[in-house]
């Protein structure tokens, strides 16, 4: 799941991926900008075929709270 | 498949795939600007792929959020220096006509009737603004019927109930683009109507950030946008090769004879039977038909001469190749003696084996499998668009392009007078006052999001904007503002801090949905009113450069600011109060505390 979401994220962010790495988060990478977000949200919703509520888009912000919100999604 | 359609593509794999393609200077480019009242970023990237996989590179132009008439009343904007081909205008009907749903518990015809003329009036204004400048084709979006209405089973008895209230505009929008020569509708009613309104809408992204659609609908929409930038390109199919057996009729001619295909008003020879006719329908429209069958010539010929069931005859086919020859090379002789290109072309047959070769050999080429499931032969050409057209005729198109030369020449009223009018009729309120308690968590996000218009990208966390709220050093200003659409909420913050005898603009910016209204004016002219109350007499300022806030590089020089020291990355200014040059916005109402 980890890699999977390092290339999605080097897709939307358009980092190459061996800059995407579990510390990456919205106040370190400056192409993690609000438009960018919107394209994450698509892409991790079709991609982990999840559905993001308003309480997961809000602690959305890095690498390592997206692996849980997906990890807690994946369980249940 | 190499290249899926829009519809299909995995999402970040398309995102890839456009940034790859966007290097390509061999792709021919069209300069297409979309002008929108609500958020359509996210869409911009499906968009270029489809325009991609038709050898189209669209050079994107978007107007700031919901500043259509600012660039449209401006003949130096953005929007015409860009110089496009086509212009999209994407607008929510919410956004400019609230009082469609506000009023609706007791809505009466006049009242429904005059709802959907202020609508057409502001199209009419727009669509003749645009055309005083630019030769562009136009594209506006039909409104979706709202599917659950507030009165349930009874709204749909009325004329002036909420359905046919849409219904009746957009049929007043279809007349009005009619007159305007050189504007056509997309509809996205009808794509809503395709996917179904609970695929359509994506209400959680609207509420964030005023992103209607799902990623079902934004597919979708990309595709049909495109349609129109493939057909005006030219990129458009002009003909069907058609393999025979298994695919015009069930069966094989050269085992089963002319009379024992399967073919006739009976389940299942009826699927073939409705497909000839849809591809008769089709011929009938300027399609051109042909045939590449591994078949003996006599056994086809005598299917289509004496099978009484085929409605597909001989002389609706403007080229047959029937022989045992490699298809790939048939279907480069029928484009050559159709004197067409093999990009023109869709090929539909039943075998993978033929399909796949198509596929690789003249990947140009639209191949289609007929689907094992008959059922489903109805819809292989679905959405697909290929056999789009701008206009009915040729004769059509010219006319149509005479008329726009003539009306883009005229010249009429000063359009800067146009765009006071328009501010004017706005009716903006700004209200400015310094940071309350209940606004520190939208300041501090304003500070973190905001990358346009921001003189200096300092990024604050709520503990430090209350820091800053609570210290006699410094002061937060915020600009709230409404107009008669509705409430933008907070939308401008800056931050002071004091010194001896001057203070410093720290903080500077627009929330983006707010630019283009001079409200920046509003801010401005209480920061300096909070300086003088400081007893300051100079004002010092900073720009910082980034890659995003390009519009505000200059904002300072303009309000009577000198440079004291600046290189690539930062300027730094001062000015005497005295001499900075405010402008007091006539259009905007302005309430203090």
């Amino acid at each position: 799941m980890k890699d999977h979401l390092k290339l999605l994220m080097s897709n939307v962010f358009d980092v190459p991926i061996e800059l995407v790495n579990d510390k990456m988060a919205q106040d370190n990478c400056s192409q993690w900008d609000s438009l960018n977000q919107l394209l994450l949200i698509t892409a991790i919703e079709e991609e982990f075929s999840v559905t993001l509520n308003d309480d997961d888009v809000i602690v959305m912000n890095s690498f390592t709270s997206i692996i849980n919100i997906l990890e807690s999604k994946v369980q249940s | 498949m190499a290249n899926p359609d829009v519809l299909d593509i995995k999402f970040s794999e398309m995102l890839s795939k456009v940034r790859l393609l966007s290097h390509d200077s061999s792709l021919s480019t069209v300069n297409i600007a979309f002008l929108r009242n609500m958020t359509i970023e996210p869409i911009m990237p499906f968009f270029q792929y489809q325009c991609f996989r038709y050898a189209v590179k669209a050079n994107i132009y978007t107007c700031d959020y919901d500043n259509i008439m600012q660039d449209v009343l401006n003949p130096q904007s953005g929007l015409y220096e860009h110089n496009p081909k086509i212009i999209f205008i994407f607008i929510k009907l919410e956004q400019i006509a609230p009082k469609f749903y506000l009023n609706c518990s007791a809505p009466t015809m006049d009242h429904t009737l005059n709802s959907i003329n202020e609508v057409i009036s502001y199209y009419k204004f727009m669509l003749d603004a645009i055309r005083k400048n630019t030769d562009a084709l136009v594209v506006l979006n039909s409104f979706e019927i709202p599917t659950f209405p507030f009165k349930g089973i009874l709204d749909s008895q009325k004329n002036e109930g909420e359905v046919n209230s849409v219904r009746k505009l957009n049929s007043k929008l279809v007349s009005l683009l009619k007159e305007n020569q050189g504007a056509l509708l997309i509809d996205f009613d009808l794509i809503c109507s395709r996917i179904g309104s609970a695929n359509y809408y994506d209400n959680m992204q609207w509420h964030m950030s005023k992103m209607p659609f799902s990623n079902l609908a934004m597919r979708n929409i990309a595709a049909e946008s495109s349609k129109y930038v493939i057909a005006s390109e030219g990129q458009t199919k002009k003909c069907i090769i058609l393999d025979c057996d298994n695919t015009l009729w069930g069966g094989v001619v050269g085992e089963d004879g002319e009379n024992g295909i399967l073919i006739d008003q009976n389940h299942p020879g009826s699927y073939f039977l409705q497909f000839q006719k849809d591809l008769l329908t089709l011929k009938s429209q300027g399609v051109l038909l042909a045939i590449c069958s591994k078949n003996n010539e006599i056994d086809v010929l005598s299917a289509l001469r004496n099978n009484d069931n085929i409605v597909l005859k001989e002389h609706d086919f403007s080229c047959m190749k029937i022989n045992w020859e490699l298809k790939t090379d048939n279907i480069k002789n029928i484009a050559r003696e159709l004197n067409i290109g093999s990009q023109h072309i869709v090929f539909v047959d039943d075998s993978e084996f033929e399909i796949e070769m198509v596929r690789k050999l003249l990947p140009e080429v639209s191949s289609i499998l007929i689907p094992k499931n008959l059922s489903k032969l109805k819809n292989i050409f679905d959405g697909k668009g290929y056999f789009d057209k701008l206009q009915e005729s040729e004769i059509d198109f010219q006319r149509t392009q005479m008329y726009r030369s003539e009306n883009s020449r005229k010249k009429e009223l000063n359009s800067s007078s146009n765009i006071e009018d328009y501010y004017s009729s706005l009716g903006i309120i700004a209200k400015v006052s310094t940071i309350d308690d209940k606004d520190v968590a939208r300041v501090a996000q304003l500070t973190q999001k905001t990358n346009q218009f921001n003189l200096t990208t300092r990024r604050y966390t709520e503990k430090e904007i209350t820091t800053l709220q609570q210290s006699d050093d410094s002061d937060i200003v915020t600009l709230k503002a409404e107009d008669k659409f509705g409430a933008y909420g907070l939308i401008g913050v800056a931050i002071l801090k004091y010194r001896e005898g001057s203070f410093e603009i720290d903080t500077f910016l627009m929330s983006c949905r707010a630019i283009g209204r001079k409200l920046e004016e509003i801010l401005f002219n209480e920061c300096i009113n909070q300086g003088k109350l400081n007893f300051a007499k100079v004002c010092d300022a900073s720009f910082i450069k980034t890659e995003k806030n390009m519009q505000v590089e200059y904002f300072l020089e303009e309000h009577g600011f000198e440079v004291q020291q600046g290189d690539l990355s930062k300027k730094i200014y001062r000015c005497e109060l005295g001499k900075i040059h405010s402008v007091v916005p006539s259009h905007i109402q302005c309430l203090y505390p």
